[in-house]
């Protein structure tokens, strides 16, 4: 490997990086726009503008990511991504942070259960309330892995 | 392990490269942050050319050797 075998690991290692925030992003987005959606009452014009910012929310997340992704195009093929992929500090890093997001989602899911059915009106159907934790639950777990590791694999120079 | 890697005069970087891993693997073994495995241990050995034990040292050494 020369110097610039190694700059480029590094530069797939940030672009990773980069790729995950936008992710990270886009999750909350979506999720919380799920998520008022589903719990706030309302007639055909609360419909009419819910389905509007959520076409909004998934275009502009849409966006985010192409424009994120669109940088630089990796293939598995590549020595520095199979470098960085094999990487034990890596592995390391996912793992600690699946575990966490296990713990926490355990931890969350009673008292995320409770929450929504206070924030949900009374009247609401059980699919209703089910669609919303579910939603719930998907966002924060997705939202709260890659909160991890992008925590512990910030680079402490 | 820092001792050694600057005996050679070797950047994380440059260490990196002949252990076959990213440079965070080696900051992150030489901050304490992880424990490297067996074979990262012997990888990181031999490319310092010297043994494990010298650059780990035993456990009530410096742990980044």
């Amino acid at each position: 490997m020369t110097d610039s075998a190694i700059t480029r690991t590094e530069t797939f290692l940030r672009s990773t990086r980069r790729n995950m925030i936008a992710t990270l992003v886009a999750m909350i987005l979506v999720g919380v726009t799920m998520l008022l959606i589903t719990l706030t009452p309302g007639g055909a014009a609360w419909r009419t503008a819910s389905l509007g910012s959520l076409a909004l929310v998934i275009t502009a997340t849409i966006l985010i990511l192409q424009v994120t992704l669109s940088r630089r195009r990796w293939s598995a093929a590549l020595p520095e991504v199979q470098i960085a992929e094999a990487d034990e500090w890596r592995r390391n890093v996912v793992m600690r942070a699946s575990r966490a997001t296990m713990v926490t989602m355990l931890c969350a899911e009673w008292p995320l259960a409770m929450l929504i059915g206070f924030l949900a009106p009374a009247q609401y159907n059980p699919p209703r309330v089910a669609m919303a934790m579910a939603g719930a639950t998907i966002t924060l777990g997705v939202v709260t892995q890659l909160a991890l590791i992008l925590h512990l694999d910030r680079d402490d120079f | 392990m820092r001792v050694e890697r600057a005996r050679r005069n070797l950047t994380q970087a440059g260490l990196a490269e002949m252990a076959g891993v990213t440079r965070r693997s080696i900051n992150a073994i030489e901050t304490g942050r992880m424990v490297p495995s067996v074979l990262l241990a012997i990888r990181i050995a031999r490319a310092l050319g010297v043994t494990v034990e010298e650059v780990f040292g035993s456990a009530s050494e410096d742990h980044a050797g």
